[in-house]
């Protein structure tokens, strides 16, 4: 059992060593110092990822934007509103659970054909951030709920207890106590953005100019390496240097959420 | 400042707000109805194509959308011949890693192993695609093997951290008894700990599944798409999700109404795995 299970353990190294070092030798050849500024030129195959950058930063505020009174709401509905441990509480909980599962391209088949097609949105930002805002919704539920419900009750009730009115103690107390979990619900649904293709590429598109409105189209850096790899001829190298991109965005993702968890469980 | 403390509690009674427990509650429902929303949608718009001359296409074994012969058969199956190959590489490789950072390793190998899987697990999948498009179709052509493999490496990650935090729960006492008993290390892992945790890596497997089932682009970069019966491993295959992102901006009429109904299939396989996760991980551990 245990040279199975070191095989298996190396071949899980080997994996990130392998993609990687194949992201960042082949990615870095194609770094410049304009690569983060400037404009994609000959369909991808030179120039920077100055309007793919801009394009991911929108789809991910708006996103994050929309998302933020949705999962605080459905949060609230489960921790504040209904009856601790009642069937319908259970309910709620459990059917965001599973609404984390359903899978994105489909969601975004509806983003497309409902605010592209039928709200007559096109394909444009403002689309990719609504069909986004669908997908996240529930993973921050779920983060936030959990943050809400490791908030000891002794706080609360030493507040109510003073005579601060429930929205205040919710406010003042609730809310800043389960912090870092809020924060590790925000992180994760970054990290869910910046990795989402499918449901992008059929509501954002996969326009590489630069956006001026959220009317425009844009593709994020997951779509631009899908394009870049799968239709630009000769964009291999443009797909790798983009990759390298959302690796160190991985990364960064990963710390700031390893540093949440260890500051809530503290 | 006779009074100060009556003067505070007066104040903040008036801090209760009504409206805002109402707007946050509704905030609340509109969250939790988006999903099904969605589904519903789903259902009607692709309920057009359920109708005399279309729903007996839907079992054929051919996908010709200029046709109107929109059968699923092919695209369900290599949905689920794709996953499951995923899924039979990713679970022996995943458990093992873990088997080997919960009961072999130092625990400096652990963390780094942790890392690992936390980066792998976060990487967009796409990246994974690229990286079967540059070095592994060359080799195999685009084909249902090259697709499991890819799929495998994607949903390792994720398989094999909620199996490690599985094993992290297993009561300390379970452990300890063991070792009471004279178990030898194999016998422990074995015995106890895969017997302890096995609804919780049932659940691990399932959400790894919905993951696979769902997986749209980095499939379609290496799959090979062609909507037919595969007849070996190393055939090129077509998925549901994939069908979605090829053919949605050049449909219309019927062929529109039917990647609804597609969309529709991917969330109910999706669905029996996430049942099976959320069945699964709510079982109580019995020791």
């Amino acid at each position: 059992m245990k040279a199975a299970s070191t095989i298996s353990a190396i071949l899980v190294f080997l994996t990130l060593l392998l993609i990687g070092a194949d992201i960042v030798v082949e990615g870095a050849a194609g770094l410049s110092i304009g690569t983060l500024t400037d404009a994609v030129r000959d369909g991808g195959r030179a120039g920077g990822l100055g309007p793919i950058i801009l394009s991911t930063v929108i789809v991910l505020a708006g996103s994050i934007l929309f998302a933020l009174p949705l999962a605080l709401g459905g949060a609230v509905l489960k921790t504040e509103l209904l009856r601790h441990h009642s069937r319908l509480a259970r309910g709620v909980m459990g059917a965001f659970e599973v609404m984390v599962s359903v899978p994105s391209v489909a969601i975004g088949l509806v983003g497309w054909s409902l605010f592209s097609q039928w709200l007559g949105l096109g394909f444009s930002l403002l689309s990719g951030c609504l069909t986004m805002t669908l997908i996240i919704v529930p993973i921050m539920t779920v983060a936030f709920i959990g943050g809400f419900e490791m908030v000891p009750a002794g706080l609360r009730m030493n507040s109510l207890a003073l005579g601060v009115t429930r929205w205040q103690t919710f406010w003042r107390q609730v809310v800043p106590s389960a912090r870092p979990a809020l924060a590790a619900g925000v992180t994760l649904a970054i990290g869910r953005v910046t990795a989402e293709t499918a449901a992008l590429m059929l509501t954002s598109g996969i326009s590489t100019r630069t956006p001026e409105s959220l009317g425009d189209p844009g593709a994020t850096l997951a779509v631009h390496v899908y394009h870049m790899a799968r239709h630009v001829p000769g964009g291999e190298s443009m797909a790798y240097t983009t990759s390298l991109a959302l690796l160190l965005i991985c990364i960064a993702v990963h710390v700031a959420l390893a540093r949440l968890k260890k500051e809530s469980a503290a | 400042m006779a009074t100060p403390t009556i003067e505070y509690v007066a104040e903040e009674r008036t801090g209760e707000s009504r409206i805002g427990w109402i707007a946050l509650g509704a905030l609340g429902v509109l969250a939790i109805a988006m999903i099904p929303g969605v589904l519903i949608y789903l259902l009607v718009t692709g309920s057009g194509v359920l109708d005399r001359t279309h729903l007996p296409t839907l079992f054929s074994t051919e996908w010709y959308p200029g046709e109107e012969i929109f059968g699923l058969v092919p695209l369900v199956l290599g949905t689920l011949t794709t996953s499951a190959l995923g899924l039979l590489i990713a679970v022996p490789v995943g458990l093992g890693s873990v088997i080997f950072f919960r009961f072999y390793s130092p625990a400096s190998i652990t963390r780094l192993g942790e890392s690992t899987l936390g980066v792998l697990s976060g990487l967009p999948s796409v990246i994974f695609g690229l990286f079967g498009t540059v070095w592994m179709v060359p080799i195999f052509g685009p084909s249902l093997l090259v697709a499991g493999v890819v799929l495998a490496m994607m949903i390792l990650p994720t398989f094999a951290m909620l199996t490690l935090a599985a094993f992290r729960q297993i009561p300390k006492g379970t452990m300890e008894s063991g070792a009471a008993l004279g178990l030898r290390r194999e016998q422990m892992i074995g015995r106890l700990a895969l017997v302890v945790t096995r609804p919780r890596l049932i659940a691990a497997a399932g959400v790894s599944l919905t993951r696979a089932l769902g997986e749209a682009l980095a499939v379609e970069m290496v799959c090979g798409n062609v909507a037919a019966i595969p007849d070996g491993i190393t055939a090129p295959v077509r998925t549901l999700t994939t069908t979605l992102v090829q053919e949605f901006e050049y449909a219309t009429g019927a062929h529109r109404e039917a990647l609804h109904l597609v969309a529709l299939a991917v969330v109910l396989l999706a669905a029996i795995g996430a049942t099976l996760a959320v069945r699964m991980a709510s079982k109580q551990v019995s020791s």
